[in-house]
């Protein structure tokens, strides 16, 4: 990115110049650039939502500022500390797993020999991520349910356990829903890592093997040190989103079921759930923690890139 | 620094572009002479709560013919089930999306905090100019009782009965095979030995009662005892309606039920009691009544179904805001809509063709007042009538008791009339209170579910529960209301000495308090 | 390079348990879709049917009207969604990867910074009901999945990574615009990370819940997705006329069975459509993936 830099910034001067030279590029660009206004810019004036006292007669704009008010609301509940623990707790468990589960699985199968093995065993294991989470929930309704589900009509008997009630016990639901994450998103990601080590140019490791370096070293030594890059990028963006959650998993799964509200519920649903059930009185608390989800989430990601920066400015985004 | 300020830049512009609030074009419109067909066509987009049909097309077209001449106005009507209109109403109300008209209640679309925050149109100062004979045909206790604390009215109830009862629905078939007779049964724990026997030999009903949260054994609760519906009041004491003795035991009936197998395992995840009676997997279910409410829900099915009250019939708490049509603050023609509100509530054949659709397409006429639905027709609302317009002018079917409108007359005329009936509580605008009452709604409708269907230990839910209830300030806020009903009370001492009267005859329990007598 | 019998042998059990982990809950689906009302009752769902009947398949065809249409609407939103999208994305993405492209950077970041920031679903759905008016429209289950602006990161990496910079110069010299030169130089070599970008949102249009949820309230424009997640509560959903076609007899309804025989009809096609994109897939990740 450094090396254009020496091109000229567009000048006052230099502009009809530029444009006429652009312009093609420009137009080709147009039709994108107006849909991300639409949808992703002009949606930002909702940043204001949460400073307002809404009512409906004088519109958004219309309606008093009140200051810190439905921020002071929010957080004198308790959902508000609840759905950051859990927003970030699932988070920080998928990162650490994730990455680990994603990286080895990707490395264990560029060691085939057989081409045609580790690709019928990629097409077999990335099937879950073209399934969308409402066949998930279908899925895993057909797991848990009380009367016919596998678990408690087959397993559980076998094992001469009673059945349990899956959707009325929160406790167990932070482990079921790592189980349907990794096993929906595992065989994608790992696709990407192996990807990656794909790039890696085969001499390095034709070298090392000559010099008698046996598999394993070759991993630590050269497909490690390569995927390095992506790896860290992966997981600032993740850090970036740690307060965003997998909107699908977590409200599709569980069936939006109240009662595991206390180990499911994210900053995602809760804003949800609130739009849907609340009407005009919710929406003040509602975006405040959208609020609170986006503004954290951008501090932090400029934080975590700061410090890759730092530490390493190779790796860094920007 | 380019960078910031682009950002800036970009948020300043969305901000501004998104600014643009209501316009106030309202006003204007509200000089319509109501008894001049208006020049301008208006398309008035009607959200109705109930199973979207599939020849709905046709019949709007209908419908638009017809009101051709009379306001000139066509219809396009939105359908939805209970819980999409639900998601779908609030969304567009917090979105200050535009629509015209919606069904709103108590307990749907919150009506009244929605119109305190003025998302509906206050069509209570025009019923006079626009809607003079379908606001008289109310009982004014409807429209007091659904005047919002700034003092207007928004909606405009739906003219049917407002008493009810509580009792069982049930397989007429079955229970004269087994010689049961419903009536003999008040209680929702003495049918445990009935369905233990019908879960033993009929092998289609695996669990012979259904329920969800709606029809779970605490309705029966609400009804019997002096505890009303949106759990806050007894009759002349504010209590906490989840910490009485009486809540708990019917959670518990649930809950034995449930562990006794005779009702399903997913209850709490799903709602199908009604298909799953259709169905013929279950023997009964408990359910609000009223004259000819089991050929409302039931029709065309393979199984005979009767109804069998276990209550006395009362006037329903706040009994205009059971069922209601709100216009929209956002409509652009109030007036119109009004014309069509009205028109609605007092022409057969308007609310008649929403309901039953077109003659000879969808239903044959019988006699002047009763219709034959067609075999596998494509339109048919009536299971929803209630939540439409004025119920004494839809047609009755050929399965109707021909008697059923002067019935229903019958049960408003003769239900017994609660003082606490018309008390609302008013939250003054003080934002901490309002606070209050949304985090209590939120908590109690997270929990109601879970400690009456059964599917979980009521015991530790309901300490939960009080748990929560108390941090968001419940008792805060049972104190305000207790003040405010006693305020209330002393504006009625004749009803309330009545009340204490009748309420030691029925239930044999002191009078609680003698000073708010006087 | 020799083969190491003992480490092939053990990556081969350790895939074999993956790849049984990863089809198990689908084979226990249509396990169920191919098993009888009663056999469900008394066994459960089983993992394989312990009473085989199609009946579930049968009663989707003669009363899955609306599965009909809305596996038509699913259709043409994954068409032209993805169509549509692709091309577009490409069309920006190219001129974020031109080096002479002097608003390069301040279009970077014009993308890069949806990623970061955002204002909520709110007043995203505000701009999408109120100035755009999509409600109830084909276009509100397409439209805002358009552009993304991570596709758009990846394949503009993709782009600047494998188009040489002589072949564009060269065109350029013998006279081509850039719009021949984007059809006809840079399309057909960038070949994978087009398809990668077209899979994505192939899945990503076929796949949606979420804004027939938000914006569609018209029966007639639900999609397959949007009808499985209201039949999850109640297979009634299935069919419009409610009231008639499905009150034929206790057992006559495999209600359980068809709502997960409907989950494979509605998965089947997008299973089958992966392996054609395979041989793209993994090349375009690589290179796309990875920044640039």
């Amino acid at each position: 990115m450094k090396k254009e830099a020496q091109k000229k910034p567009i000048g006052y001067k230099k502009l009809s110049l530029g444009l006429k030279n652009d312009m093609p590029i420009l137009i080709m660009m147009l039709p994108g650039a107006v849909l991300i206004l639409l949808f992703s810019y002009l949606p930002m004036f909702g940043i204001i939502i949460p400073f307002k006292d809404i009512n409906m007669r004088d519109g958004i704009l219309g309606s008093p500022w009140c200051g810190l008010q439905n921020f002071e609301f929010l957080f004198r509940t308790e959902d508000a500390w609840l759905i950051t623990r859990n927003t970030i707790g699932y988070n920080v468990i998928f990162i650490i797993i994730g990455t680990f589960l994603n990286v080895s699985i990707a490395i264990m199968m560029s060691l085939f020999s057989s081409k045609r093995a580790s690709k019928i065993y990629q097409t077999i294991i990335i099937m879950p991520y073209f399934l969308s989470y409402v066949i998930v929930s279908y899925l895993v309704f057909a797991f848990l349910s009380m009367d016919n589900g596998f678990l408690n009509k087959t397993i559980l008997p076998m094992l001469g356990i009673e059945p349990i009630n899956w959707y009325t016990v929160p406790e167990q639901w932070p482990w079921i829903l790592c189980v349907v994450n990794f096993w929906k998103w595992t065989g994608y990601s790992s696709v990407v890592y192996l990807a990656a080590i794909a790039g890696i140019d085969v001499q390095l490791y034709e070298a090392a093997e000559i010099d008698g370096a046996n598999k394993w070293k070759q991993i630590i030594h050269i497909t490690l040190p390569s995927l390095k890059l992506l790896i860290v990028i992966q997981t600032i963006l993740s850090i970036g989103k740690i307060l965003n959650s997998d909107f699908g998993l977590f409200y599709q799964v569980p069936m939006n079921s109240g009662a595991l509200y206390s180990t499911t519920s994210t900053i995602n649903t809760y804003v949800y759930n609130k739009m849907i059930s609340g009407g005009a009185k919710t929406l003040g608390m509602s975006s405040a923690a959208a609020f609170y989800q986006s503004v954290v989430g951008f501090v932090l990601v400029l934080l975590a890139n700061m410090i890759v920066n730092k530490v390493d400015p190779d790796s860094a985004l920007f | 620094m380019k960078r910031v300020l682009a950002l800036f830049l970009a948020i300043a512009f969305a901000v501004i572009a998104g600014g643009c609030g209501n316009s106030g074009e309202q006003g204007a419109m509200l000089t319509e002479d109501p008894n001049e067909v208006p020049s301008d066509t208006y398309e008035i987009n009607w959200y109705l709560m109930g199973t979207p049909q599939e020849d709905i097309s046709s019949v709007e077209m209908a419908i638009n013919d017809y009101l051709k001449d009379k306001i000139n106005a066509t219809v396009k009507i939105h359908a939805m089930d209970a819980a999409q209109y639900e998601q779908k109403m609030n969304t567009m109300i917090q979105a200050g999306e535009y629509f015209d008209i919606a069904f709103a209640a108590r307990w749907m679309l919150d009506y009244f905090g929605n119109s305190e925050a003025g998302a509906y149109f206050p069509m209570g100062d025009y019923f006079d100019k626009y809607m003079p004979e379908s606001s008289k045909q109310m009982d004014p206790d409807q429209l007091e009782s659904i005047r919002v604390s700034d003092g207007k009215v928004y909606g405009l109830p739906v003219h049917k009965e407002y008493a009810g009862q509580i009792g069982w629905i049930y397989r007429k078939d079955i229970a004269d095979k087994y010689g049961i007779n419903m009536a003999d049964y008040k209680t929702v724990e003495s049918l445990k030995p009935v369905l233990e026997t019908i879960k033993a030999n009929e092998p289609d009903m695996q669990y012979p009662i259904d329920w969800d949260n709606d029809s779970a054994p605490r309705i029966l609760v609400e009804q019997e005892s002096n505890i009303f519906r949106n759990g806050m009041y007894s009759n002349l004491e504010v209590v906490n309606y989840m910490d009485t003795p009486e809540f708990k035991k019917a959670c518990e009936v649930a809950r034995d039920f449930y562990e006794s197998g005779l009702v399903k395992k997913d209850v709490l995840t799903t709602h199908d009691t009604i298909q799953r009676m259709k169905e013929g997997k279950c023997f009964c279910m408990l359910s609000p009544l009223k004259p000819g409410k089991v050929e409302e829900l039931f029709k065309n099915t393979n199984y005979e179904f009767a109804q069998q009250e276990i209550t006395a019939a009362r006037v329903d708490y706040m009994p205009g805001a059971a069922s209601m049509q709100v216009i929209s603050a956002t409509s652009k023609n109030p007036a119109r809509c009004m014309r069509f509100l009205e028109l609605l509530n007092t022409d057969p054949v308007l609310m008649n063709l929403v309901i039953y659709g077109i003659e000879g397409k969808h239903y044959n006429k019988i006699d002047e007042n009763t219709v034959q639905i067609k075999q596998g027709t494509t339109y048919d609302f009536s299971a929803n009538a209630w939540a439409v317009g004025n119920n004494f002018i839809v047609y009755l079917t050929d399965k109707d008791d021909p008697q059923k409108h002067e019935k229903l007359k019958e049960l408003n005329d003769n239900a017994e009339r609660l003082v606490s009936n018309l008390f609302m509580f008013d939250d003054k605008g003080d934002n901490e209170m309002i606070q209050i009452q949304t985090e209590l709604d939120v908590i109690n409708s997270r929990y109601m579910a879970q400690a009456t269907t059964g599917a979980l230990d009521p015991g530790p839910i309901l300490e939960q529960w009080k748990e929560e209830w108390k941090a968001a300030g419940g008792e805060k806020y049972i104190e305000e209301m207790s003040k405010q009903y006693e305020e209330f009370l002393k504006k009625y001492p004749e009803k309330v000495q009545e009340t204490i009267e009748r309420e030691k005859e029925l239930y044999n329990i002191e009078s609680k308090d003698d000073s708010l007598t006087e | 390079m020799h083969k190491n019998i003992k480490l092939e042998t053990f990556l081969h059990a350790f895939f074999l348990v993956l790849c049984a982990c990863s089809i198990i809950p689908l084979l226990l689906v249509i396990s169920v879709s191919l098993t009888s009302e009663s056999g469900i009752v008394s066994k459960g769902y089983t993992l394989l049917p312990s009473e085989l009947s199609t009946n579930a398949y049968e009663y989707i065809f003669k009363n899955g009207n609306s599965v009909a249409r809305a596996y038509g609407v699913t259709i043409i939103n994954t068409i032209t969604g993805a169509g549509i999208s692709t091309l577009l994305t490409a069309l920006f993405a190219y001129g974020l990867s031109k080096k002479d492209f002097r608003w390069r950077k301040i279009f970077t970041f014009y993308v890069f910074f949806t990623m970061l920031f955002n204002g909520g679903t709110v007043a995203w759905y505000i701009v999408c009901t109120k100035w755009l008016n999509l409600s109830n429209t084909i276009w509100a289950m397409i439209l805002p999945y358009l552009m993304n602006a991570w596709n758009i990161i990846i394949l503009r990496t993709f782009f600047s990574t494998t188009i040489p910079d002589g072949i564009i110069e060269s065109a350029k010299l013998d006279g081509a615009g850039e719009f021949r030169i984007f059809f006809q130089l840079v399309l057909p070599i960038s070949l994978p990370g087009i398809a990668t970008i077209a899979l994505f949102q192939t899945l990503a249009y076929w796949n949606d819940w979420w804004l027939p949820l938000l914006f569609i309230t018209e029966p007639k424009l639900y999609n397959l997705q949007f009808i499985l997640q209201n039949m999850m509560n109640n297979i009634q959903k299935m069919s419009e006329n409610s009231n008639y076609a499905l009150s034929t007899g206790a057992m006559d309804v495999p209600s359980e069975s068809a709502r997960m025989a409907l989950c494979i009809i509605a998965t089947g096609p997008i299973l089958f459509v992966y392996p054609f994109f395979q041989k793209y897939f993994i090349q375009g990740l690589t290179v796309g993936a990875i920044k640039g």
